[in-house]
Order: structure tokens, then C-alpha cells, then sequence
């Protein structure tokens, strides 16, 4: 029987074949459960990713929401500080110093806590999310992985069974082509380049992260905020 | 003029290479072969029942009562299942 020899890797299965076609028919439910066990684990992992992407892009949206929030804000507390000013220098003694400076006081903490929940959201929040979704995504990859593994396992398994005869007829002078299952081996290998992809995104957004965190450590020191707390201005 | 070739017109080489095509496609008729020559335009249910059908055909009998026609149609037969499993 006359083969066209394609790939390094069918010279490999022709020399060795792992099982005769008897075992590849006892072995045959094992890799179908295989093969089902692994697609419903990339679904779940699909599901998971989608969950977490979800998460991430709604933090997007309300770091969009915050950071508009704030510029509204201060601009209202700037207007207001201006007015108040002029009812210090209108009325002088009639002014109620104590109720203005509550109203200021109200309006510049509102500010202060939208700039802080924006800052949280940014520098913490949306990153620490989007780590865990870019891990949820190398875990979809090492998902699609196996399970374009199991699919060329039983892709090979169906293709020693259904060449058992021929191979009997031929005197065992047969060697295994399995052209869809060299693709599948091919795509194995794409996925697992997949997977290094992915852990890398997500170690480089968890060192950039953790670049953040110690920065805003830093900055918690010397914030402006903190060192007028500290002189008493 | 048509041209010659070892004595044959290329009206008789084209019948010749019909009629071989015919035989052996004759030959894979009764075989339990794909509809269609690649995987990807197979469902998987029906991927599943070329394996199945392919697989109960050839084991449905030894080896040694083949003859030597059918040995050489599952040859060729053999490729095209091998394309969808």
C-alpha cells in the first residue's frame, strides 16, 4: 500500500504505532470520555472568561463614569468655593461662616470620594480584575489545548481501528497516514504557543500591577492630602 | 485534427479514463464511504457514523475471504474514510 509521506511526523507513526487495532478498540470509550470531559471543561472555561470579561468591562464604564463625575464636581466645588468667597467679602460678620464652610466641606468630600473611588478603580480594582480574567483566559487556552489533544488521541485511536483489517490483509505492511490527525497535532501545538501567550499577558499585567501597588504605597505617603494633614494647612 | 497518442484519439484516451473511473467507482459502491471527502464538511454525528458504518463493514468480515477487487476498492477506500476521522 503506497503512502505519501507528508511530515516528520507520520515517518514517526508509521515506525511506531502505539497500539494494534485491538487495543485501540478497548481503548476507544476511554478517549471519547476524554474527548467529552475536555469540551465540557473549555466550555466552562469559555463561560468563566466571559463572566470575568464582563467584570472588566463594566469597570471600564465606571472609570468612565467616576472620572466624569469628578470633573462635574470639582467644577461645582471651584464655582462654589468662588461664591462663598464673595459672601465672605460681601457680608463680612452677617456671613455664616460655619454654614458655609459645611456646604464646602460636604461638597469637597463628595469630590474627595469620587477621586479616591476613581483612583481605587483604576490603580486597583480594574487591573487586580483584569489579572484574573487574562489567568481565566490561560486557562480557556490550556482548556482549547487538551482539548484539541483528546480530539487528535481519538482522531488516532478511530484511525488504528478502521485500518486494523487493511493492515492484517497487507501483512501488518502498512504504515498510518492520519492526515486529520496530523492537523489536529498541528493545532495542539498552536494552542499550546496559545497558552505561553497568555500566561505572559497575564504575568506582565500582574507585574505591572504589583509596579502600581508599590508606587501608590509611595504615593500614599506623600500625597498632598497627607503632608496638608500633616503640617495642619 | 485531434492528436495521437500510442495509437489512441483523445476522444478514445478521454472514454478510456472514463470507463476506468467508472469501474472503479463501481468497485466503491457498495462500500460504506463519506458523502463528502474532507472532515469539515461532516457533522459530527456523521463523522461518527462513517466510523461506525466503516468500521462494522470491515470487520464484518476475515481478511482472507476478500477478493482481490475488494482489497483493492478498500485500498481506496480507506483514504477517503481516513480523511474524516
Amino acid at each position: 500500500m503506497a503512502f505519501e509521506i507528508e511530515s516528520k511526523q507520520q515517518v514517526l507513526d508509521m515506525l511506531a504505532l502505539e497500539r494494534t487495532p485491538d487495543e485501540a478498540g478497548r481503548y476507544l470509550p476511554v478517549v471519547q470520555e476524554e474527548l467529552a470531559e475536555s469540551q465540557r471543561e473549555l466550555e466552562k472555561a469559555k463561560a468563566e472568561s466571559a463572566r470575568l470579561k464582563a467584570i472588566v468591562d463594566a469597570n471600564a464604564e465606571s472609570a468612565r463614569f467616576l472620572a466624569s463625575k469628578s470633573a462635574a464636581l470639582s467644577a461645582e466645588r471651584d464655582e462654589m468655593k468662588t461664591n462663598l468667597r464673595n459672601e465672605i467679602y460681601a457680608m463680612r460678620d452677617d456671613c455664616d461662616l460655619e454654614g458655609v464652610s459645611a456646604m464646602l466641606r460636604k461638597k469637597t468630600d463628595a469630590v474627595d470620594f469620587v477621586d479616591a473611588a476613581y483612583s481605587f478603580m483604576v490603580e486597583v480594582k480594574a487591573p487586580a480584575d483584569t489579572i484574573v480574567w487574562l489567568d481565566a483566559l490561560a486557562n480557556q487556552a490550556c482548556a482549547e489545548h487538551s482539548e484539541i489533544c483528546a480530539a487528535a488521541r481519538l482522531s488516532r485511536t478511530r484511525t488504528i481501528i478502521a485500518l486494523g483489517p487493511v493492515m492484517e490483509s497487507e501483512g501488518g505492511q502498512v504504515g498510518l497516514i492520519g492526515g486529520v490527525t496530523e492537523r489536529l497535532r498541528e493545532d495542539a501545538q498552536a494552542a499550546y504557543k496559545r497558552i505561553d501567550v497568555a500566561r505572559n499577558t497575564a504575568r506582565e499585567a500582574r507585574l505591572a500591577y504589583d509596579r502600581v501597588q508599590s508606587a501608590r504605597v509611595s504615593k500614599g505617603i506623600i500625597t498632598s492630602a497627607n503632608t496638608a494633614h500633616i503640617f495642619g494647612r | 485534427m485531434e492528436n495521437e497518442l500510442n495509437g489512441m484519439t483523445a476522444a478514445e484516451l478521454r472514454a478510456g479514463i472514463n470507463e476506468h473511473f467508472a469501474q472503479q467507482q463501481a468497485s466503491l459502491d457498495p462500500l460504506p464511504l463519506p458523502a463528502a471527502a474532507n472532515r469539515a464538511a461532516l457533522t459530527p454525528e456523521q463523522q461518527e457514523a462513517v466510523f461506525e458504518n466503516w468500521v462494522g463493514y470491515i470487520y464484518s468480515r476475515p481478511t482472507q475471504t476478500w477478493t482481490p477487487e475488494e482489497r483493492a476498492a478498500i485500498r481506496t477506500a480507506t483514504v477517503r474514510v481516513l480523511r474524516t476521522l
